[in-house]
């Protein structure tokens, strides 16, 4: 039989994002976005940057998520994620700000800056943005 | 026979010696407060990577990754972390007598060579002219996993161009604030551990993208977690070894105070009978 809720334990470096049981959480995997509901089968998958959504009893939350990796297992899901933040732990200004001088570094191109990193510096600041205007 | 106040200065002289002890007590308790908070935070995602790992690997395989090769040892190269402060008991002697121990043993065939955190470390087996390739000090005041993500790169950098072959990690780890324990783990090559027990079967996995891939990325992550967390460790034990050293110190200053009280009384109490009984004797030659 399958169980009505997973548990899901999101860990970072700096601490446990979120431990608990969910009806579904939905993750940023590096080839696209999937849903892991109660009895999804063993899956293990890099992590893009992107937007994590939980999902108890109808209620949503979103957290942006940057790399990392994912392990769904019969006994629950666990996300470790480089950096994991809620809406109210990102500082936004500093993201904007980030953002305009990835975009800057972008401008410039190759020569000056290193532009896979201002790319995904890009991404991250775009995701940080999006979680908190939501 | 000292003085009353040879014994007065020396009472007020461990007084101030004592409240010295007491302002680093207190001080490496909110310090450790806060080390321990960051530990605790840390742990979780450590082991959860170290168990990740050793699923993957698992899964994946055989040694792929350069960083798994097992080679010839010749050079072993040791990431010794101290601290950057004395006055903690034995914690700084502790780990780098150990790796002496550690580098002597294998010594002859084969070259040691060191990456020391912590001035303490460092002053240890420069003195004592070990090979000692790197050295950061000064950075547990403002530890940042920046810090440990340059060694860990580093230490991958020399591992790769064969610089060493094998590459051992010295750290006190935190096993509560009264205990602190010395382990010595390897951390290059890197060898998973298959995972405990087998809950679930392994191989009906579904990879995203291939194990391989996942390996790459995890394995340099794992080391950069590894170096991060033996820092946390070390200087969270570090705190508590300080606390519990500077508490006992404070402790002995209070004992030291109160035998030297009692003594001064009784020299004093001695002076007085001394001075009324020559008063006494004068007297009763006077009356005479």
């Amino acid at each position: 039989m399958i169980p009505e809720k997973i548990n899901l334990e999101i860990l970072t470096p700096e601490k446990k994002m979120y431990s608990g049981e969910v009806s579904s959480v939905r993750i940023p995997g590096i080839e696209g976005h999937f849903g892991v509901y109660p009895g999804h089968t063993p899956f293990v998958s890099s992590l893009r940057v992107g937007e994590i959504k939980i999902e108890v009893d109808g209620n949503e939350e979103i957290l942006a998520a940057s790399g990392g990796f994912v392990e769904v297992l019969p006994t629950g899901v666990s996300v470790l994620a480089d950096t994991c933040e809620g809406a109210s732990d990102i500082d936004l200004k500093r993201a904007e700000s980030a953002r305009e001088r990835a975009r800057e570094r972008l401008e410039e191109g190759r020569k000056v800056w290193d532009t896979d990193r201002a790319q995904i510096a890009l991404a991250r600041a775009i995701n940080r943005i999006s979680v908190v205007s939501r | 026979m000292a003085t009353l106040r040879d014994i007065k200065r020396r009472i007020v002289s461990v007084k101030s010696t004592q409240q010295i002890t007491n302002a680093m007590k207190m001080v490496a308790a909110a310090k450790l407060r806060r080390a321990q908070q960051r530990l605790f935070n840390a742990r979780p995602y450590a082991e959860g990577l170290h168990k990740f790992l050793a699923h993957v690997a698992a899964q994946s395989g055989g040694p792929s990754h350069p960083l798994l090769e097992v080679r010839q040892p010749e050079a072993t190269c040791y990431l010794v972390v101290t601290g950057d402060r004395g006055l903690c008991g034995s914690f700084n002697a502790n780990v780098s007598r150990r790796t002496q121990s550690e580098v002597d043993a294998c010594d002859g065939a084969q070259s040691a060579r060191l990456i020391i955190f912590g001035r303490k470390g460092f002053e240890f087996f420069s003195r004592r002219g070990y090979d000692i390739v790197e050295k950061h000090i000064n950075l547990f005041n403002e530890l940042e996993f920046a810090h440990a993500r340059t060694v860990s790169l580093s230490l991958q950098t020399r591992y790769l161009a064969g610089e060493f072959d094998r590459v051992y990690l010295v750290y006190n780890w935190f096993k509560s604030v009264g205990a602190h324990e010395v382990v010595v783990k390897q951390l290059l090559p890197f060898q998973p551990e298959m995972p405990e027990s087998d809950k679930y079967e392994l191989g009906d996995f579904i990879y995203e993208p291939s194990p391989k891939k996942i390996m790459d990325e995890i394995i340099p992550k794992n080391l950069d977690i590894q170096v991060w967390r033996a820092l946390l460790e070390s200087y969270a034990a570090e705190q508590a070894a300080r606390m519990i050293a500077m508490g006992s110190a404070t402790d002995n200053a209070q004992d030291m105070i109160h035998a030297m009280t009692l003594h001064y009384n009784k020299v004093r109490q001695a002076a007085i009978t001394t001075e009324i009984s020559e008063i006494v004797a004068g007297a009763e030659a006077l009356r005479g």
